[in-house]
C-alpha cells in the first residue's frame, strides 16, 4: 500500500527530467544588412557610460546587470534572454546588436520607439565594454 | 486602560489614513511627472494598435486550475484537492472595471461552487478606487494576495486561513471599499478603507459545540451593525522590496434583537513580505509573514447540558514562510527549483468546544515548469496539544492562465 | 503601556512621512524615471513569478493591468509604465 504511494514521486520526477530540456532551438540571427551599419561612438567611453545608465533600467531585469543574461526576470522567459558576454554575441558585428534592439523578438521588446536613435548605438557601445571587462 | 483594544487601533488607522488622502490631494497636483517625448510615442502606438482592433470593451479570461495528491496521518490517501477557478476581467473604461471568479473545488469528497468574488470598480482620481460587491478581505496578505494555487508556496493553506479547522479572520467580504496607493518619496503607501456585512456569530443554537464561533459566510447580515476595516501598507525602500502591513476590523456579530446583540468582534493583523536577491546563494528569496488576531466580546452560551458558560473567545492564527529559488545560478535545472518552509500556528479558546493549539512545521520542494505553472512536493507536520504528531504528505498541481 | 507604544510608533510613521514629502528632487526624479521593466520586474514579484511580455495581447494586457493595479494598489504612474512595457513586446 505505502508502495503505491512511493509511485507519484517516481512519476513525477520523471516527468521533471523529461521537461527538462536546454532548448538550444533557432538563434536569432540579424540579417547581413544590418552588419553594414555603423557604430558611431565605437570606442567612445562617454558614450558607453551613456549605455550603462540606459542599460540599467531598460535591460537588467531581463539580461541582468552584467549582462549575462540572469536578470531577476529571467527564469520567467522562453527564449531565455541572451547572454551578452557569451562567444556568440561576442563574434555578432555592432549593427547586428543594434538591429536586435531595435526590432525586439518576443518576449524581447522593439525598443524602436522607447529608445531614440543614438541611445541604442550608446547601448551597443556599452554591451561591448560590459564583453570586454 | 489595561486592555488593549484593536478598535483603537482601527480609529487611528481610520484618522491617519484620512489625513494622508486629504494631504496627497492637495499635493499631488504637481506630481504628474512630465511624459518623455519619446515613450509617448511607444503609447500612440500601443492606443493605435488597440483602436485598429475594435470594440472598446478590454476582456480577460484568466484564472488558475490545480489538480493534487495527498496523504494525511493515518486517513486513506486521495487524489485531491483539486479545482478550477476561472477569472474574468472587464475593462470599460479608464474608471470603470468589472472583475469575478467563480470556483469549482473537489475537497473531501465534495464539488463545491462558489461566487469568490463579483467587484465594480470606479477609479474616482489618481489615489481612490471605489469598489462595491463581493471582494477579497483585504484582511492581511494572504487572503486578498496569495491564496490562488499557483500563487501560494505551498499545497496548503497556513493553518487559521482555511475552513479546516477554524477560520481566523475573514477570506472575502460583501460591501463597498475605497482604497488606492501613493508614491511618497522614495516610499510607497497603499490603503483600503471597507464597510462589510461582516461575520455572524455562531451561539450554538444548532449545534452547541460550535458556540462562540464566527461565521464569515457574509451574504446576508443579521444585524444593522456594519463591519468597518481597512488595511494600511509600507514600502519603505523604491525598489519595493519590503511591504509591512497592518489591518484591523470591528464587526457586531450578533443578531440584532436577541441576546447576543451587543456582542462585537474586534480582529487586526500584521504582515511582512520581503522579496529580495541574495547574491551568495544566488537565489531569489521571498518571505512572507502575517499574524491574525480575533477578538469576540465575552459573552454566555448554554453547553450540552444546558447550562450557562462563558470563556474568553479570543483566537490567534499566524505563519511564516520562506521559499528560497537558485534563479541565478547558470544552465542549471536548480534555476527551476523552489526551496520552502513554514511554520504555522493556530490557537482558538482553550475553554470552547473548538479548542485548538496547534503547530504546524511545512517543507517543500516546488518545482516551476513555466511562470505560471508549478509542481508542488510538501511534507508536514502538524503538533495538537496532548494528541500525536501527523505527518502529511502532498503533491500539488497548480497552473495560472 | 502599548498604547503609548501606538501613538509613538504612530508619530514616528508621520515624521517619516513628512521627512519623505520633503525629499529632494533628485530622489523624485529617480522615481519618474523608472521604466516599465523596471517597475515590472520589481512589483510582479511581490506576489506572484513574473510573467512573460508574451503573455497577453495589447487590450488583454489593459485588462490584466487594472485588476493588478487594484489589487496591490499600485500608482497609476506605474501600472501605465508597466502595461506599456508589456504591450511593447508584442510585434506588429
Amino acid at each position: 500500500m505505502k508502495k503505491s504511494i512511493l509511485i507519484l514521486p517516481a512519476l513525477l520526477f520523471v516527468f521533471i527530467g523529461y521537461s527538462f530540456h536546454t532548448s538550444q532551438q533557432g538563434r536569432w540571427i540579424a540579417p547581413a544588412s544590418a552588419d553594414q551599419l555603423s557604430n558611431p561612438y565605437k570606442g567612445n567611453t562617454w558614450a558607453a557610460g551613456a549605455g550603462k545608465k540606459i542599460f540599467n533600467v531598460q535591460c537588467a531585469a531581463c539580461h541582468g546587470e552584467q549582462g549575462k543574461g540572469d536578470g531577476i526576470v529571467a527564469v520567467s522567459l522562453t527564449p531565455p534572454p541572451a547572454n551578452l558576454q557569451s562567444a556568440f554575441t561576442k563574434t555578432e558585428s555592432d549593427g547586428a546588436i543594434y538591429w536586435k534592439i531595435t526590432a525586439g523578438n518576443a518576449p524581447m521588446p522593439s525598443y524602436k520607439l522607447a529608445l531614440k536613435d543614438p541611445e541604442r548605438w550608446q547601448l551597443v557601445t556599452y554591451i561591448r565594454e560590459l564583453q570586454n571587462k | 486602560m489595561k486592555i488593549f483594544y484593536p478598535n483603537h487601533l482601527i480609529r487611528v488607522l481610520g484618522l491617519s489614513l484620512c489625513l494622508l488622502v486629504l494631504s496627497l490631494n492637495s499635493w499631488g497636483q504637481d506630481q504628474n511627472p512630465p511624459a518623455p517625448v519619446q515613450t509617448q510615442t511607444q503609447t500612440q502606438r500601443n492606443e493605435q494598435r488597440i483602436a485598429q482592433k475594435g470594440p472598446e470593451t478590454k476582456f480577460l479570461l484568466t484564472g488558475y486550475g490545480y489538480t493534487g495528491f495527498e496523504k494525511v496521518g493515518s486517513e486513506n490517501s486521495t487524489f485531491g484537492p483539486a479545482g478550477f477557478s476561472p477569472i474574468f476581467l472587464w475593462k470599460k473604461s479608464d474608471r470603470l472595471f468589472f472583475e469575478s471568479e467563480v470556483e469549482f473545488e473537489i475537497e473531501d469528497g465534495n464539488l463545491n461552487i462558489g461566487l469568490e468574488y463579483a467587484t465594480l470598480h470606479y477609479r474616482l482620481n489618481k489615489y481612490l478606487t471605489l469598489s462595491g460587491g463581493k471582494f477579497l478581505s483585504p484582511f492581511g496578505i494572504f487572503q486578498e494576495r496569495l491564496h490562488p494555487a499557483w500563487i501560494n508556496k505551498f499545497a496548503e493553506k497556513p493553518m487559521g486561513f482555511s475552513e479546516e479547522g477554524a477560520m481566523i479572520g475573514p477570506m472575502t467580504e460583501f460591501g463597498a471599499s475605497l482604497r488606492g496607493g501613493a508614491q511618497i518619496g522614495l516610499s510607497k503607501v497603499n490603503y483600503v478603507l471597507y464597510v462589510s456585512n461582516g461575520p455572524t456569530l455562531n451561539t450554538g443554537s444548532s449545534n452547541p459545540m460550535d458556540a462562540g464561533r464566527l461565521d464569515y459566510n457574509n451574504l446576508g447580515d443579521n444585524n444593522n451593525n456594519k463591519a468597518i476595516g481597512g488595511r494600511f501598507g509600507f514600502l519603505p525602500f523604491s525598489s519595493s522590496w519590503l511591504e509591512i502591513g497592518l489591518s484591523g476590523q470591528v464587526a457586531g456579530v450578533g443578531n440584532s434583537g436577541s441576546a447576543f446583540q451587543n456582542v462585537k468582534t474586534q480582529m487586526y493583523a500584521a504582515d511582512l513580505s520581503i522579496i529580495k536577491k541574495v547574491n551568495f546563494i544566488k537565489s531569489n528569496v521571498d518571505i512572507k509573514a502575517q499574524y491574525n488576531y480575533v477578538q469576540t466580546s465575552k459573552t454566555n452560551y448554554l453547553d450540552t447540558a444546558g447550562n450557562s458558560y462563558t470563556f474568553n473567545n479570543t483566537s490567534t492564527a499566524w505563519f511564516s514562510q520562506i521559499a528560497i529559488r537558485p534563479m541565478f545560478l547558470e544552465k542549471s535545472f536548480l534555476k527551476n527549483v523552489e526551496f520552502t518552509g513554514r511554520y504555522s500556528v493556530l490557537k482558538t479558546p482553550q475553554e470552547s468546544y473548538w479548542a485548538i493549539d496547534n503547530s504546524q512545521v511545512a517543507m517543500g520542494i516546488n518545482y516551476w515548469l513555466k511562470w505560471n505553472s508549478v509542481i508542488k512536493v510538501n511534507y508536514q507536520l502538524t503538533y495538537s496539544k496532548g494528541e500525536q504528531t501527523e505527518p502529511g504528505l502532498f503533491i500539488q498541481w497548480g497552473l495560472g492562465f | 503601556m502599548k498604547k503609548r507604544t501606538l501613538v509613538i510608533s504612530s508619530i514616528l510613521l508621520m515624521v517619516f512621512i513628512g521627512m519623505q514629502i520633503s525629499s529632494c528632487s533628485s530622489q523624485r526624479a529617480m522615481i519618474a524615471n523608472k521604466t516599465g521593466a523596471q517597475l515590472w520586474a520589481e512589483n510582479c514579484q511581490r506576489c506572484h513569478t513574473t510573467p512573460s511580455p508574451n503573455t497577453f495581447n495589447d487590450q488583454q494586457w489593459e485588462a490584466v493591468g487594472m485588476h493588478m493595479q487594484i489589487r496591490a494598489n499600485l500608482t497609476p504612474e506605474e501600472i501605465a509604465k508597466v502595461v506599456e512595457f508589456l504591450q511593447s513586446a508584442n510585434q506588429d
